[in-house]
C-alpha cells in the first residue's frame, strides 16, 4: 500500500526539495502552502505523515498542528516540524502542540530519511 | 473476552519461590564478594520478574514490595550503594519478607506485620543515596559515559501517553537494529495492565536488552531524541568487568527469544501438577501388575513360545516405563539444600563460631515429596552439629585444629537408594555423658554395655540431649528424635557414627521413590505381608535358647549377644498364634533407633511393590501401610513398622504366658 505524506512549506523549494526525497522512499506526496491550505487537503483524505513548517503565512505551523490533533482521525498521524539547529524551544514547544518530532534545517536527504523511518511504521 | 488470569495464580507462586531462592542465593554471594556484580544483576532479575507476574496478577503487596526493592537494587547496579554488612542484613530481610507476603498472598492472608517497616528501611537507604547528583531515571539527564568495548545495557519505559502524539516505538527499535547490533531484546511488560484495563490508545510496554555499538554514543541517543520527554531511556555502558555476568544474561536472554521465535513450541521445562503424575504412575504400577498377572497366566496355560516372549518383552518395556514414569517425580537436592547456607550463616552469627559449609552432590535426584520432608529433619541436624558439634573458635584451636568448622553437606544415590550424610570436624559425640543420661532415663540396662552404634543411635531418643543449656539454637522442643521420625516417615533410616574430637557424620538413607517400595515380602498365618528392605538388617533361625522374657520389657531375643524386643507378628496382627515359635523366623529391623525382632512364620523374599493407599474401611490396623497387588492379582498387605511396634507395646499390657524360659536371662 501506498504511503501518503502532508508537506507544508510557504516555500516551494523546500517543499519540492522534502517531496522528491519522500518521492523516492514510495511516498506519495500532497503539498500545502500554509498550515489553512494544508487543513483544506486533509480534510479528504488519510496521510500517514505530515511535516511542516513553523513560520508561515495565514495560519503558522503550531496552529496548524493543533488543529490537525483536534481531528480524531489524526491524533496518532506522526507530524514533523521543520525548525534550525539549536531551536530547542521551538522543538519543545512544536511537541506541546502535538508534534512527534523534527527534522533539523538544513538537511541532507539521507538525514531526513532516517528522521522520517523514526516515526513511520 | 478478557482472560482470566487468576489461571495462572498457582504456576506463579510456585515460580516465585525460585526467584526468592535465587535472589537469596545472591545475597550471600554478594556477601561473601562484594565485587559480585553478577549475584546484583540477579536479585534484580528476580525481583523485576516477581514485580511484572505479581503486578499482572494483581497480587498487590508483592507489586509493591518489589518495586521498593528495585529501586534500591537499581543503584546497586551501578555501585552506587557500597556492599556494606548492613546493606546484606537489609536484603536478607527484604527476602524473608518476599517468601512471607508470597505465602500470605498465596492463602489470601493480608500482608504481614513489619512490611511498612522494612519498606521504610529499604527506601531510607535509598533515599541517603539518591540525593547524590546523576539519579538514574533521571529524565533527559545527559549522559556522557561511553562504553570503551561499545557494550551498552539499554532499558526503555515507556509513558502510557507515547502513542497519542503519532510516536510508535516500533520505528525506533527497527532505527535501533539497524544503527547498532542488538544483542538481546526483551518486552518489559510489568507496566501491562490486566486485559479489561488495557486501553488501546496507551503504551504499556518497555525494553530492555544489550546493544554493540562501536563510535559515539550519541548516535543510539539520538534514536530516542523524540521520547525523551514520553520515555525512560537509559543506556549504562557495561564494563569489562560485568562482562562475563553480561555475556551470561545475554545468552540467557537470547534463548529465551530464540525459544519465542519457534512459536513456542519447543519448551524445556513443563510444570505439571503432581496429582496428575500420580495418576500417571498409578496407572503404570496397575499395568505392570497386569502384565505379570498374565504372564504368569499364560505360563500356565499357553505353551505358544511367541506369545510368551512377548508378554516377557511388553513385561521389559513396562518396567522401563515405570522408571521412567517415577523419574517425572524426582527433583535434584538442591531444591532443598539451597537454604542451608543461609540457615548456617545465621546460626554461626548466633552462637558466635564459624562455619563452613560445604555441599556436594545437590543434584541427586530424589522424590519430591521426599525431598520436601527432608528441609525439616535435616534442618534439626545442621542445628544439632553447629550447636553441639562444632566448637568455638577459642576451643578449636586450643584443640589444634583450624578456627573455622567445616560441615559438609552431601548426597549420592547408591544401590537404588539415595543417601545424606552430614559431616561435621566437630569435638563428636560425648559417648560417656550419653551412657550417663540413658542410664538414668532408663534407656540402657544397668549392667548392660551398648555397642558404639547402640550408644550413638540414642541421640535420637526422645529427652537425651547432651547439651550443657538449653541454647537458643537447638533445644525448642524439638529433639533428634522429631528428625529422626520425620525420616522414618519418608520411608528412611538415620544413623550417626562419632569419633572424639574428630567429629560426627549422620548418615540418612532414603528411597528413591515413595510410589515403589523396594520390601521384603514375608508371610504371617495365611497372609503375605512386606516391609521395607531398608529396615531390614538380618533374618535369623530363632533357637528357644535365644527367647527370654524379662519383667516390664516383655519378651526379648538375643541375636548375636545383642538383646532386642520380640515382636510376635501373629499377635499384632491378629493371626491365631503358631504352635511352635521355632518354626519361624526371627527377621531383625530397626525401627525408631532401635532393634526388633519380628517373628514370622515364613519369608518369601524381595520384592518390589507398587504402594496403594487403603479405603478407611479396610485399613483397620495402625501396623498397615497400605496395600500392594500381588502379579496373581491377590493382596499383599505393607506394614508400618513404627505402627507394628506401638501395636506391640500398646499390647503388652497383658503379657503371654511365659513360653520359654533361658538361663540367666530371667528377669531379677
Amino acid at each position: 500500500m501506498t504511503r501518503k505524506a502532508l508537506v507544508v512549506d510557504d516555500s516551494a523549494t523546500m517543499r519540492q526539495m522534502i517531496s522528491l526525497t519522500l518521492q523516492e522512499q514510495g511516498f506519495e506526496v500532497l503539498q500545502g502552502e500554509d498550515g489553512a491550505d494544508a487543513l483544506e487537503l486533509l480534510a479528504g483524505s488519510e496521510v500517514d505523515l505530515i511535516i511542516t513548517d513553523l513560520n508561515m503565512p495565514v495560519m503558522d505551523g503550531m496552529t496548524f498542528i493543533r488543529k490537525v490533533r483536534e481531528q480524531p482521525n489524526h491524533r496518532f498521524t506522526p507530524i514533523l516540524i521543520l525548525t534550525t539547529e539549536g531551536g530547542i524551544d521551538r522543538k519543545l514547544e512544536g511537541k506541546e502542540a502535538g508534534a512527534t518530532g523534527w527534522i533539523v534545517k538544513p538537511f541532507d536527504p539521507s538525514r531526513l530519511v532516517r528522521v522520517v523511518h523514526r516515526v513511520v511504521a | 473476552m478478557p482472560i482470566d488470569v487468576s489461571q495462572f495464580r498457582g504456576m506463579f507462586f510456585e515460580e516465585a519461590r525460585d526467584y526468592v531462592a535465587a535472589f537469596e542465593r545472591a545475597v550471600l554471594q554478594l556477601e561473601t564478594d562484594p565485587q559480585d556484580t553478577g549475584s546484583v544483576q540477579e536479585m534484580f532479575r528476580a525481583a523485576h520478574s516477581l514485580k511484572g507476574c505479581s503486578s499482572t496478577l494483581g497480587i498487590r503487596d508483592v507489586a509493591s514490595f518489589t518495586h521498593v526493592l528495585e529501586n534500591l537494587l537499581d543503584p546497586m547496579r551501578e555501585r552506587r550503594i557500597a556492599v556494606a554488612p548492613a546493606l546484606i542484613e537489609l536484603l536478607l530481610a527484604a527476602s524473608d519478607m518476599l517468601a512471607d507476603l508470597l505465602g500470605r498472598a498465596k492463602e489470601g492472608a493480608s500482608s504481614p506485620p513489619g512490611m511498612d517497616a522494612l519498606v521504610t528501611k529499604l527506601e531510607a537507604h535509598v533515599r541517603g543515596v539518591d540525593t547524590e547528583p546523576g539519579s538514574p531515571m533521571a529524565r533527559g539527564a545527559p549522559q556522557t559515559e561511553e562504553a570503551a568495548n561499545g557494550c551498552y545495557r539499554l532499558e526503555i519505559r515507556c509513558q502510557p501517553q507515547l502513542l497519542t502524539d503519532g510516536l510508535d516505538p516500533l520505528p525506533l527499535l527497527r532505527e535501533l537494529h539497524e544503527t547498532a547490533r542488538v544483542e538481546a531484546l526483551s518486552a518489559a511488560i510489568e507496566q501491562v495492565p490486566p486485559l479489561d484495563a488495557i486501553e488501546p490508545e496507551r503504551c504499556y510496554l518497555g525494553w530492555s536488552g544489550v546493544v554493540h555499538m562501536e563510535g559515539p554514543r550519541e548516535r543510539l541517543l539520538e534514536i530516542f531524541e523524540f521520547v525523551e520527554d514520553t520515555c525512560e531511556v537509559r543506556l549504562d555502558p557495561l564494563s569489562a568487568n560485568a562482562e562475563p555476568d553480561e555475556g551470561d544474561a545475554v545468552e540467557a536472554l537470547v534463548e529465551r527469544s530464540s525459544g519465542l521465535d519457534r512459536g513456542g513450541g519447543e519448551t524445556a521445562t513443563l510444570r505439571v501438577s503432581t496429582a496428575r503424575i500420580d495418576e500417571m504412575i498409578n496407572l503404570v504400577g496397575e499395568l505392570v501388575i497386569a502384565q505379570a498377572g498374565l504372564a504368569q497366566s499364560a505360563g500356565t496355560h499357553a505353551s505358544d513360545e511367541a506369545l510368551l516372549e512377548s508378554i516377557d518383552r511388553m513385561g521389559r518395556r513396562l518396567r522401563e516405563l515405570q522408571q521412567c514414569a517415577l523419574s517425572v517425580r524426582t527433583i535434584p537436592l538442591s531444591t532443598v539444600f539451597f537454604r542451608f547456607p543461609r540457615l548456617v550463616r545465621d546460626l554461626a552469627a548466633e552462637l558466635g563460631k564459624q562455619v563452613q559449609l560445604d555441599i556436594v552432590g545437590g543434584e541427586t535426584e530424589l522424590d519430591k515429596s521426599v525431598s520436601e520432608g527432608l528441609t525439616a529433619p535435616l534442618t534439626h541436624l545442621i542445628r544439632n552439629a553447629m550447636d553441639h558439634g562444632i566448637e568455638t573458635p577459642e576451643a578449636r584451636v586450643a584443640a589444634g585444629k583450624p578456627p573455622s568448622g567445616t560441615l559438609t553437606l552431601s548426597a549420592r544415590q547408591e544401590h537404588g537408594s539415595v543417601v545424606i550424610e552430614l559431616q561435621d570436624d566437630g569435638r563428636g559425640l560425648d559417648t560417656d555423658r550419653i551412657l550417663a543420661k540413658a542410664r538414668k532415663a532408663g534407656l540402657v540396662g544397668r549392667g548392660e554395655v551398648p555397642s558404639p552404634e547402640r550408644l550413638h543411635a540414642l541421640i535420637f531418643e526422645p529427652g537425651l540431649s547432651t547439651a550443657h543449656g538449653v541454647s537458643d539454637v537447638s533445644g525448642r522442643g524439638v529433639g533428634m528424635d522429631a528428625a529422626r521420625d520425620a525420616i522414618e516417615a519418608l520411608s528412611g533410616t538415620v544413623h550417626v557414627s562419632s569419633t572424639a574430637g574428630r567429629g560426627t557424620t549422620a548418615r540418612i538413607t532414603l528411597p528413591l521413590t515413595l510410589a515403589i517400595l523396594d520390601g521384603f515380602a514375608l508371610r504371617v498365618g495365611d497372609q503375605t505381608y512386606v516391609v521395607p528392605l531398608l529396615s531390614v538388617l538380618e533374618v535369623v533361625n530363632p533357637s528357644s535358647e535365644a527367647i527370654s522374657t524379662v519383667l516390664d520389657r516383655g519378651e526379648l531375643v538375643s541375636v548375636r549377644g545383642e538383646v532386642m524386643r520380640l515382636v510376635r507378628l501373629r499377635h499384632v496382627l491378629g493371626h491365631p498364634q503358631a504352635a511352635d515359635d521355632t518354626a519361624g523366623l526371627i527377621v531383625v529391623v530397626e525401627v525408631l533407633g532401635e532393634r526388633f525382632g519380628l517373628l514370622v512364620d515364613d519369608l518369601l523374599g524381595q520384592t518390589n511393590v507398587v504402594i496403594k493407599g487403603l479405603d478407611e474401611s479396610v485399613k483397620t490396623s495402625p501396623a498397615i501401610l497400605g496395600g500392594s497387588i500381588q502379579g496373581d492379582g491377590s493382596i499383599a498387605f505393607i506394614l508400618d513398622l513404627a505402627g507394628v511396634v506401638r501395636v506391640h507395646l500398646a499390647g503388652r499390657a497383658t503379657p503371654d504366658p511365659i513360653r520359654i524360659d533361658v538361663e540367666g536371662r530371667k528377669a531379677s
